[in-house]
């Protein structure tokens, strides 16, 4: 009778938790969804299709989403922690064989492509949090150690071998500050940092060629004016040219003339730069810092470790996203491919990031009262 | 829960150090937006803007080319190109028949489409807008329009082509225009652009950049695939600015024909006499007429050249040269036959022989020789000499034309009726350096600073030119040979009529000009009053005494009556053993070894206001051939019934 009545509490939806949400985080996040549509519009010169629609149903979806993961409790999600990471390592070991798209990276749901590496970022920081409040570092022995090594290694590789360098990059990155933060050792960390520069040369040796071409071209850009190092020039033609108040809405000659490349998905900045300037860049770009801070506003009082992995990963996975996209736009970096969360045109990506923003408004919204 | 406190200060000052790195990389990428967008913006722009914007030069009209009373020697017609919207995907070929069935294409430019389409193959250009021909006249254009509906990828530019309605009346004052090839490319007042249409000769290419105009800009909004999605003026062009001429279209367009008839009959291709004669033609004959000469053979229009000018302030009033050409084919685009036919006639009429012509000027720089004597005081208005026929000088014989010779006679009569031996006489006394430094004077032997390319400057010979020529010294035979005009010296018509001008105005140094109101600045003849008048009245005696060599040619008013002197240039040299037979009549020579007619003059000879000179190329002879051309280009100035 007990039991049953806590299956009816549980299963009660408590609609005052929705009002606990970070309202404030949603309301920037609404701004960048509408930036991102907007963006998306002027792409297409003046036409909600093929992209800028599409673009609003799924941040609605999004922002329902995020609803729907703060109204669940942060246990019941971090609970199946390694089964996501499964999940991950399984879909991506299955691109690597049934995988569509040009370059294997997406499975076909038929009423929707999914791309796992994107999924892949959140399920690792889900099981990284998972991992370190089961095993906490400080009190396990070695092999507890190299495990989450293991961990972020593993899809890591996968998808380098997809190839996806950038994405790749970025889990490992993205897993190895977590494991840094969750109380690795200085001395390890040095030592792995030069056991990984050591092993630049024997890893070139393993990259595809255009992964070559794309380094030799960001050390060096005047070798290559049509390949990526063309794009990389058009990108930075097109933000250099805006100037400080931009061409003006949809006027962006770069753009509308397509000299941009990729300028839905990955290059979507430098339509905003072209065309708001400065003053649109610099405003794109304070409005993910708030994001990124009323993320992190919740870790400092929190106290559970696996939340406080989570609402770090989270909050970092957005830093990885935002400064590696505007630092390749800009040319500060090689090209990568990392989308800009909720402007570039793209669903697994925007879901990855949506589930992550759901995940710590869970947190929140638990952390007291229920 | 193993959770302590010590790990989670670990944990947050983890965290601070990272969101510190963080706060960094943001600021980074702050300042590198910063950097790209304020400090570097105009670079980008500037990058941008070549992106974007493709520049092509429009075409200004050129400038006409206009006669003193304004009537177009130059001008443009309206002319359609025909250009296709050029895509990939187009079958090209198969538009091409269909066109070639209404209108006809040239090969060369149908092989020069077809390149352009290869080429933009290679550069994987998708779309492009390609001329197919450039010489639509009006007829094809409405041709096509009616089947437009056919051809959605086609489409009809109009553009500027220059004309000559005129004909080949001025054709070697205007010159023509031809579209610019590799070898003006070395020019560099020459803007390179392809297209471009610039002069070649004459007037055309004197005043090529003042004709020329400024180039506009058109500006076309490029995709990165090279599609044009927009294009716009972004300058406008400035037309070409008109040139004023002093010829007078009317004269020009009379003396030519009187020219070309010289002493030949027109006879009409329906009169029955051409109809009689028909058969016996070698050649076939494209004009409507044919002319036939005193024994009724039927020859070509004469050679030569008239040029008339303002002795006031050096302005051309006409300057015909012949045989003529059509500048029209040139600006149409020159077929080979046309071309052929040009180069073939032997009597080349691309030259303009009024300021390229050289031929010696005979009798005609007498009065220049009679006053290179007067101005030395080698002799005065009395002096006589003894003609008997001929000068023996060494073992040489120089002969007068008089077979007889003149008797006893003086400077006027001397003049008057041509006596070459008067002349040889005067010329051992006054000596070649004050001869040619009269003829210097008087304007020949150096270019004439008239407003084309063409001009050749002629020959006055001296001691020096010829130690420096031959390495040989002058010797007095040669002296005697230049006194009549003959042996090395060269003039020019326009010369002969500068001299004359010089004459006839007495004061000042006349210099010729094309330009209608030019502002000339003359400098001071020096030649006395006295014996300018002198000499003038002997060349009034030439047509008016009734010894005068032109004495046939007196227009018969005395308000307008012209003075002059006839030249008759022996082309062959003449051996005693032909003298005793006696000379052949030039009408039954070959035309290459007739003797050249000369004539120069002014009139009205009480006022003078034009001179004139006439070189007719074999023609016979001075008062036979050039004075009647002189007289009859007079009247119809003075618009007298001829």
């Amino acid at each position: 009778m007990k039991k049953k009545l806590s299956f009816y509490n549980s299963s009660l939806i408590r609609w005052e938790k929705l009002l606990l949400i970070d309202w404030f985080l949603l309301s920037i996040v609404t701004i960048l969804c509408i930036i991102g549509i907007g963006s998306l519009y002027s792409a297409s010169v003046g036409d909600w299709y093929p992209w800028a629609l599409n673009h609003a149903y799924r941040c609605f979806i999004g922002i329902i989403l995020v609803l729907i993961f703060s109204l669940i409790k942060p246990e019941k999600i971090l609970k199946y922690s390694y089964f996501y990471y499964l999940i991950s390592i399984m879909s991506l070991i299955y691109v690597e064989f049934f995988g569509v798209g040009d370059v294997k990276r997406w499975i076909d749901l038929k009423f929707i492509y999914i791309q796992p590496s994107e999924l892949t970022k959140i399920a690792l920081i889900l099981l990284l949090a998972k991992y370190f409040s089961d095993f906490p570092i400080k009190k396990s022995g070695v092999i507890f150690l190299i495990i989450p090594f293991i961990l972020v290694l593993l899809p890591t590789l996968l998808i380098m071998n997809q190839p996806d360098l950038g994405t790749g990059f970025m889990l490992l990155l993205l897993g190895g500050t977590i494991i840094f933060l969750a109380g690795l050792n200085w001395k390890i960390l040095v030592f792995l940092i030069t056991v990984l520069l050591g092993s630049i040369p024997v890893l070139w040796h393993y990259l595809y060629d255009y992964q070559k071409h794309r380094i030799m071209v960001f050390l060096n850009p005047q070798t290559d004016t049509l390949g990526s190092g063309y794009q990389i020039m058009q990108s930075k033609i097109a933000i250099g040219s805006g100037g400080i108040f931009g061409k003006g809405y949809l006027l962006g000659s770069q753009s509308r003339l397509e000299y941009l490349p990729e300028k839905h998905t990955d290059f979507v900045f430098t339509l905003v730069a072209e065309e708001m300037g400065l003053i649109g860049s610099l405003f794109v770009i304070l409005l993910f810092i708030l994001l990124i801070y009323l993320l992190l506003k919740n870790y400092l009082n929190e106290e559970n470790l696996a939340n406080k992995i989570t609402i770090f990963g989270v909050s970092f996975l957005f830093f990885l996203y935002v400064s590696l996209n505007i630092g390749m736009v800009t040319g500060l970096i090689p090209v990568v491919g990392a989308p800009l969360p909720f402007i570039s045109h793209g669903g697994t990506s925007l879901l990855t990031v949506f589930i992550g923003l759901g995940v710590v408004q869970s947190i929140r919204v638990h952390k007291d009262k229920f | 829960m193993s959770f302590k406190d010590k790990d989670i200060k670990s944990m947050n000052r983890r965290f601070l150090f990272i969101s510190s790195l963080k706060g960094m990389i943001f600021l980074t990428l702050g300042w590198r937006l910063f950097d790209l967008q304020f400090r570097e913006n105009q670079k980008y722009e500037r990058l941008s803007e070549k992106n974007q914007f493709n520049f092509s030069l429009v075409l200004p009209e050129r400038g006409q080319i206009l006669d003193r009373k304004n009537r177009v020697l130059a001008g443009n017609r309206d002319a359609f190109s025909l250009i296709i919207n050029w895509k990939k995907e187009l079958n090209v070929e198969n538009i091409l028949f269909k066109i070639q069935s209404i209108i006809s294409i040239s090969d060369s430019e149908v092989r020069y489409l077809k390149k352009r389409i290869s080429d933009a193959y290679q550069n994987k250009i998708k779309s492009q807008k390609l001329l197919i021909t450039k010489n639509l006249s009006q007829k094809d254009v409405s041709r096509l329009a009616v089947k437009i509906v056919d051809f959605p990828e086609l489409n009809f530019v109009m553009a500027k082509k220059r004309i000559y309605p005129q004909g080949g009346i001025t054709s070697h004052l205007t010159g023509y225009t031809g579209i610019i090839t590799t070898s003006d490319l070395k020019n560099k007042n020459i803007p390179k652009v392809p297209g471009l249409d610039i002069g070649k000769s004459g007037l055309e290419k004197y005043f090529d950049s003042y004709l020329r105009g400024d180039f506009g800009r058109k500006r076309d909004e490029v995709t990165a695939r090279g599609l044009i999605i927009d294009s716009n003026l972004f300058e406008n062009p400035k037309s070409g600015s008109s040139l004023k001429t002093s010829i007078d279209l009317s004269i020009q367009s009379y003396a030519l024909d009187r020219l070309e008839k010289g002493n030949s009959r027109i006879v009409s291709k329906n009169s029955s006499y051409y109809k009689k004669i028909k058969n016996s033609l070698n050649e076939k004959i494209s004009s409507d007429f044919i002319y036939l000469d005193k024994k009724n053979r039927v020859v070509p229009p004469e050679t030569g050249s008239v040029v008339v000018m303002d002795i006031h302030t050096g302005e051309i009033i006409c300057s015909v040269s012949s045989p003529h050409f059509n500048p029209n084919i040139f600006s149409r685009g020159l077929n080979i036959k046309e071309w052929k036919q040009i180069k073939n006639n032997t009597r080349s009429p691309l030259l303009n022989r009024s300021v390229a012509g050289l031929y010696p000027p005979g009798s005609t720089i007498k009065m220049a020789i009679a006053l290179a004597a007067l101005e030395n005081d080698i002799l005065n208005f009395n002096t006589h000499f003894f003609c008997k026929g001929v000068k023996e000088f060494g073992n040489m014989k120089f002969h007068c034309w008089a077979k007889n010779g003149h008797g006893k006679l003086n400077l006027t009569q001397a003049i008057e009726r041509s006596c070459d031996v008067y002349f040889y006489e005067l010329g051992l006394k006054v000596g070649i350096e004050k001869i040619a430094e009269m003829l210097r004077k008087l304007g020949l032997g150096s270019r004439s600073e008239i407003e084309l390319n063409e001009i050749k400057s002629g020959l006055v010979p001296s001691k020096k030119w010829k130690i420096k020529k031959d390495g040989i010294s002058w010797t007095p035979g040669e002296t005697i040979n230049a006194s009549i005009g003959q042996g090395y010296m060269l003039t020019s018509p326009i010369q002969l009529a500068t001299m004359t001008s010089r004459i006839a105005n007495g004061i000042y140094a006349v210099k010729p000009t094309l330009i209608k109101d030019k502002k000339q600045f003359f400098e001071k003849l020096k030649i006395s009053e006295k014996n300018i008048n002198f000499i003038k009245n002997a060349m009034e005696q030439v047509v008016i005494s009734n010894f005068g060599t032109a004495k046939n040619s007196k227009i018969g008013s005395s308000k307008f009556e012209m003075a002059g002197k006839t030249g008759t240039v022996q082309v062959v040299r003449i051996s005693e053993l032909e003298r005793e037979k006696g000379i052949i009549k030039n009408i039954d020579r070959d035309w290459k070894k007739r003797d050249h007619a000369l004539f120069v003059g002014y009139a009205p000879f009480k006022k003078p206001r034009y001179a004139i000179s006439v070189v007719v190329e074999h023609g016979g002879s001075g008062s036979t051939m050039a004075a009647p051309i002189a007289r009859d280009v007079f009247k119809k100035i003075f618009n007298l019934k001829s």
